[in-house]
Order: structure tokens, then C-alpha cells, then sequence
């Protein structure tokens, strides 16, 4: 009996061990293989991608409508995930189904060099050099999008990853205006402390936030090729200019200048904090402006770019990213897909996601819409900026995460610079070559 | 009764070993053979031996996970078994008229773990959080914290939650054993002047024994199990100090798309759940008196 009773227990300790390697097992294998239809007849084609938000998602019905009017017996299936979702399993799932998307979202530079290595990006550097695409984007748009001369990605919208936002009428108040220093902006933060307002909310619980912020700042102090080439792994990522960057951070966290919840808080609740008042800035992306016009719209918000700090970057560098949409190499619809984005780079589809407050980086992104000032004046900032930097998680994922992670320690106050910075090169060396 | 055909009893047992080897048998050969590779989910799977589990062996984070994983088994072998057992201890006392009581203990073991993180998030919010304005209200700001934040702290909230969540289930479990404890044994022990608190700990807690092993049991193996509280609450954060397994397994293969790596990591896990539940079974105390179910 008793022998019965500890095999039970044992075949349980083994049942619950084997489910949780399931998990693991159940991620999927094999490889893509091309959607079952043929070009001859009816077919449909399928468009993947994460939401941003429900009026974006609109947009894609009416152009799912228009491209079925223009191409009768096609159709479109639209299929939009969680964004969290999309970007982390739901893409590779798709790529990997039966049922692979004929095209789908994605951002450049290493995230399309992965789809290229993997055989997910369909060179259409003739499509978009021809009739369909005549005119709708600057060359400059392309960036990261074409690898060995050939384009294998359609650019759709913009971001300025990482500005300084600030309340007005607190800023009014107090008599501040932007600061242009590094100096002016802690200067700025200690006048805002001692009135009682807390100086800068930010939330880092998923860590992207502030390293944002730190990419931009290593940029500052290094110069863009530094900076990349520390993401990638060719520089050591605890160089002392590395840490003197990451000492602007210490700054803020050992002033208090910052909310002391940063390394709790989602980034969502800090923008809430901020459009509620309060703190007097908020350090967030472009995309602040469809929150403030949909929770606060009456709140009058400016921003200001990262401060200048001492160092060899660009001082007017502006840290942001671009998306856009491939068409997958083992569609069967490859020509059927171009089309598509052809329709969403039009001028009518621009002003669509326009007015559904993105930043299209078509050549006329604003053409016909009133849009909101902050947002075409984000737009000009970032299609006018001498270096553009792109955040660390579209240069190198792994890495990136252990550079977050870093500054992460830094602006909670548990690691210094040097510290934070010498485990994540530890954790750096440890990773197998790509 | 003897089966009629030889083929009988394998006949009755094939369908569930089918389904056995499908939903179980063929992904734990597949993460095995998936943990000797390089592999992102989309790419050739690329062979490279051991070099996995060598890197897995050396990873500092994932040696943290396991120190996590032990502080929170500690943690929650108090605040989920010894406290679902004295919950069960205050309401056998009484009996039936305790329903009420049980069943709101036990409501929070009903409730989706997801929204129950959520809540206990704003709970332990820094900036109007009921604990923190708790504190404030009683004049004792200075013990107010970011309790999800601060490395000190963050690891115990989480396991003052999932302490909330299962002393109600634990409770549950005792309750049942107890209420099996002989009423003849414990009117002879009345009549022999035993109080109450003998009456628990020298008669009912020996004889519920059983009950007790199964409950550590679940509680470690449970905790080997947990991700809903840590994932929402902290992602692990911060630096780290909430790291569990599990967490840094689908931080691995979803976010870094190391599905190879991970694979390694789940087979890593397994053997350490495997082997802690042999040596469990090993160290039982054997031959005491318990209850018979």
C-alpha cells in the first residue's frame, strides 16, 4: 500500500515536471511552408500584424475593402494580434504555420535580417522601384529596410522612440522653460523637487523605458558607431564612457528626481500618473500623443528632445524607429502582397492612418489631415535629425536586454553605473555567437 | 474476473497511453532532442551538443531563478501550508457553522490568477496603494515602500499573495482530514482533560500526517509550477530578485527566441523536480500511525 501511495506521488512530481517541458515542446517546429493557393484562380492573402490600437485596426478593414474592389476574386484576411503577442510568439507561430501570412509587420534592421536569414522576406526591390510605389517615399525611408542593395520591406510608420514631455501649465507655474543641457534639464528637475512636484514619472517595469532613454544617452556620450557596435558586441559594454552615460542616470535616481515606483510601475500607469499631473514630465515616445487626446484631452503638453550631455555623439540626434511590412518568400502571392502594401502607401491610405494618429512615413504624411502639433512637429523632428539612433532592442534583442537590464539596476537604485555595467558584459560574454 | 482474450487489459489501457505518449510522451522527446540545439523557432535547428547545458550551468540569472525558487518554496510552505493548516485547526473547533468561513477562505482559489495580480499590483502601488495609504493613515510613512520594487520586499509580496490565494485551498484539504479524525478518540481525550490545543497538535495534526506530506509536496512542486504572479507583478524584476524559473524560461524562448537554450533549461528543471521529489519520497517518515483514505 504504502509502496502504491509513493509511486502515486512520484508519477505526480514526474506529471507536473513533463507538463511544464511541454510547454516548452508545444512552441512548434518544422519550417513555413507556402499558403495552399494558387495565383490562378480566387485566392486570398493574408496581412499579419500587432495592434495598434482599434482605429489603426479600422483602417485596415477599409483597406481590405478598397484592395478587393480593385482586385475582384482576391481577398484579404486580416489577422491583428495583441501587440505583446505578435511581437514575441505570434509572428514566429504564423511564419511557421500551414497557413503562413502572405505579409506581415515588422521592424528593420536586425529584426528583418533574422526574417531574411530565416527565408521570410521576398525581395520586391522591383516592385517598389515601379508604378505602384512612384513617388510615395524618400529614399531615407528605406533605412534598415534593404540588405545587399535589394529592399525586402515597405515602410509604414515612424516613431520618436524617446522625448521629454512636459506638463505646461506646471511648467508655467514654476517659471521653467526646456532645458537644452544636460545641466539646465537637473537643474530644472531640483527647482520642480523642491516645489513639492515630483520632477520626472517614468515606468520601467518592462525595462524598455528608461533603456530608451540610456540608448539615447550612450549615444550622446559615445557617437552612434560606438553605440552600435557595444549593442552588437564588438565594444565592451562597461567602457568608461559607457558608464560615464549611465552616471546621468544614477543622477536622477539618487536626487529623487524620478518617481521612486520607476522600476515597479508599467509604463502605462506613468503616462496616467503624468496626464493625471502628477509629475511635471514624463520620458516616453511619440505614441504619448493618442493617450492625451483620448484621457486628457484638455491637458496642454510640449516636449523637448534629450538634453545635451558632454561626449562625442550628436547632440541633436534623435533616438526613434520605423515599421513597416514584408512580404513573406514563401508566399505564393508574392505579387498579390506588394500590391497590397502598394495600397497602403497610397495617398488615400496615408491620410487614413494619418488621421488615426500615426506618423506614416510616406513623402506627404499630413497632406489633407489636421493632425495634432505635437505629432507633425514629432514627424519633423525625426525626418529632420542629423543621426537618427535607433533603440538597443532593434539592434541586438539579447543584448539589449542585458543593457536595459543595466540601466534598469542604475535608475532603481540598486546597482552603480560600474556595477550594473560589469554584469551585463559578465552576462554579455556568456552569449553564444550569433 | 479473468479477462476474456490476453489482449483484453491492453486493449482497455491503449487508448490512454496513446493519449499519454501524445500530449506527453512526444513533447518531452522533442524538448530533449530540441535541448541539444540552436534554434529561434523560425531558423535551421543547428546541433551543438552539450553546449547548452554548459551555458545553462554558468548562467547567473537562471542560478538566481533556483535561489528565488527556494526562498519562495520556504515562504509559501508558511504562508500557504502551516497557515491553511491552522485556518483548518480554527475552523474543525467549530464545525458546521464555519461554512461561511470556509467558503471565504476559499474564494480566492476560484478567482483567475491574472486578475488577482492585477489587484494585489495596485494594492502595493507606491502612489495610493491600500498598504502604502494603510501606513500613511496610521501615521507611519516611513515604513512605506515600493514593495514591488524594492529588492528587499519584492520577492516576500509576491509571496504574501500566493499565501492569500492557497491557505484557503490547504485549509481545504486539512479540513477534509480532520473532520475524519475519530469523534470517539477525541471525546476519550476530552473526558481525559485534554484541552483543544492538545486535543490539535497531539492527536489530530499526528493523524492527518498524510495530508501534510501531500500538501508540502504540492506546495513545492507548485512552486516549480508558478509564473501568473511573478509575470504580472514583476516580470522578474527588479534586477532579477523575482526571477523565478519559469519566468526566465519564457523570457528565453518568447522574448529572446533561445527556443533551444530554453529547452535545455526545461530539461534542467525537470531532472531537479524529479530528483527533489525521489529524494522527498526517500526521507517519508514511514511506519507512523495516520488516517486511511
Amino acid at each position: 500500500m504504502r509502496r502504491v501511495r509513493s509511486f502515486n506521488r512520484l508519477t505526480g512530481v514526474v506529471a507536473v515536471a513533463v507538463a511544464s517541458l511541454a510547454l516548452t515542446a508545444c512552441t512548434g517546429s518544422g519550417s513555413g511552408t507556402p499558403s495552399g493557393s494558387t495565383s490562378s484562380g480566387p485566392f486570398a492573402i493574408r496581412v499579419a500584424m500587432g495592434s495598434t490600437g482599434e482605429v489603426v485596426d479600422g483602417v485596415f478593414t477599409k483597406l481590405k475593402a478598397a484592395y478587393e474592389a480593385k482586385y475582384p476574386g482576391r481577398t484579404v484576411e486580416i489577422v491583428i494580434q495583441e501587440n505583446d503577442t505578435y511581437e514575441t510568439i505570434g509572428l514566429n507561430t504564423l511564419l511557421t504555420s500551414r497557413n503562413a501570412p502572405d505579409v506581415y509587420f515588422e521592424r528593420p534592421g536586425t529584426r528583418l535580417s533574422t526574417r531574411f536569414d530565416d527565408g521570410y522576406a521576398a525581395d520586391i526591390t522591383d516592385a517598389v522601384n515601379g508604378p505602384g510605389f512612384a513617388g510615395r517615399f524618400d529614399s531615407a525611408a528605406y533605412s534598415g529596410m534593404q540588405i545587399g542593395g535589394k529592399t525586402y520591406m515597405v515602410p509604414w510608420s515612424g516613431d520618436v522612440t524617446n522625448v521629454f514631455w512636459y506638463n505646461k501649465a506646471i511648467f508655467a507655474d514654476n517659471g521653467l522653460t526646456s532645458p537644452t543641457t544636460w545641466d539646465e534639464f537637473l537643474a530644472l528637475c531640483s527647482k520642480l523637487k523642491a516645489a513639492g512636484i515630483t520632477p520626472l514619472v517614468d515606468g520601467n517595469k518592462d525595462k524598455w523605458p528608461v533603456g530608451s532613454i540610456a540608448s539615447h544617452l550612450a549615444e550622446r556620450a559615445l557617437g552612434n558607431d560606438t553605440y552600435v557596435a557595444t549593442i552588437k558586441g564588438d565594444q565592451p559594454m562597461n567602457s568608461a564612457g559607457m558608464v560615464a552615460a549611465f552616471d546621468d542616470l544614477k543622477t536622477l535616481a539618487d536626487n529623487d528626481y524620478i518617481n521612486k515606483s520607476v522600476a515597479a510601475l508599467p509604463d502605462d500607469q506613468a503616462t496616467t500618473q503624468f496626464l493625471l499631473g502628477k509629475a511635471a514630465m514624463l520620458g516616453i515616445g511619440s505614441w504619448l500623443v493618442s493617450d492625451q487626446i483620448s484621457q486628457a484631452p484638455k491637458l496642454q503638453i510640449g516636449y523637448f528632445n534629450l538634453p545635451t550631455v558632454p561626449g562625442s555623439g550628436d547632440q541633436n540626434s534623435v533616438l526613434g524607429v520605423s515599421t513597416g511590412f514584408v512580404v513573406n518568400a514563401k508566399s505564393e502571392h508574392v505579387s498579390a502582397g506588394t500590391d497590397f502594401l502598394a495600397l497602403m502607401s497610397a495617398p488615400e491610405a496615408s491620410k487614413l492612418f494619418a488621421e488615426a494618429g500615426l506618423t506614416p512615413m510616406t513623402v506627404d504624411p499630413f497632406a489633407g489631415v489636421t493632425a495634432d502639433p505635437n505629432t507633425v512637429s514629432l514627424a519633423n523632428l525625426l525626418s529632420s535629425a542629423p543621426t537618427k539612433v535607433t533603440p538597443a532592442d532593434n539592434i541586438d534583442v539579447k543584448r539589449a536586454d542585458e543593457f536595459y537590464g543595466a540601466a534598469a539596476a542604475v535608475i532603481g537604485g540598486l546597482k552603480s553605473p560600474q556595477e550594473a555595467l560589469d554584469a551585463a558584459q559578465k552576462r554579455v560574454e556568456a552569449l553564444p555567437e550569433s | 474476473m479473468k479477462p476474456s482474450s490476453r489482449w483484453t487489459p491492453y486493449l482497455l489501457v491503449g487508448p490512454a497511453v496513446l493519449f499519454f505518449a501524445f500530449v506527453v510522451g512526444l513533447p518531452l522527446l522533442g524538448t530533449i532532442a530540441m535541448s541539444f540545439t540552436r534554434w529561434s523557432g523560425t531558423n535551421r535547428m543547428r546541433f551543438i551538443g552539450i553546449e547548452n547545458f554548459n551555458r545553462a550551468i554558468h548562467d547567473t540569472v537562471y542560478q538566481r531563478a533556483y535561489l528565488n525558487t527556494l526562498v519562495y518554496i520556504a515562504a509559501t510552505l508558511v504562508l500557504e501550508v502551516a497557515v491553511g493548516f491552522a485556518l483548518a485547526g480554527l475552523v474543525s473547533i467549530q464545525g458546521k457553522r464555519t461554512l461561511w468561513y470556509r467558503i471565504t477562505f476559499f474564494i480566492p482559489v476560484m478567482l483567475p490568477m491574472v486578475v488577482i495580480a492585477v489587484l494585489w499590483s495596485f494594492i502595493y502601488s507606491d502612489d495610493g496603494g491600500l498598504i502604502n495609504s494603510f501606513l500613511t493613515g496610521i501615521g507611519r510613512s516611513d515604513l512605506r515602500r515600493v514593495w514591488l520594487g524594492d529588492p528587499g520586499t519584492a520577492l516576500l509580496a509576491i509571496s504574501v499573495v500566493s499565501g492569500w490565494i492557497y491557505a484557503g485551498f490547504y485549509m481545504a484539504i486539512f479540513y477534509a482530514g480532520l473532520q475524519r479524525v475519530p469523534k470517539a478518540l477525541l471525546e476519550a481525550a476530552r473526558l481525559d482533560g485534554a484541552s483543544e490545543w492538545d486535543l490539535f497538535f497531539r492527536i489530530k495534526a499526528p493523524l492527518v500526517r498524510g495530508m501534510t506530506e501531500v500538501s508540502v509536496l504540492l506546495c513545492i512542486t507548485g512552486a516549480f509550477q508558478s509564473f501568473d504572479l511573478f509575470f504580472v507583478m514583476t516580470k522578474g524584476g527588479p534586477d532579477h530578485t523575482t526571477e523565478i524559473i519559469t519566468t526566465y524560461l519564457v523570457s528565453t524562448v518568447f522574448i529572446d527566441h533561445e527556443v533551444g537554450y530554453g529547452a535545455a533549461l526545461s530539461v534542467i528543471m525537470t531532472v531537479v523536480v524529479v530528483g527533489l521529489g525521489l529524494i522527498y519520497a526517500k526521507f517519508r517518515r514511514e511506519g507512523d500511525v495516520g488516517l486511511e483514505y
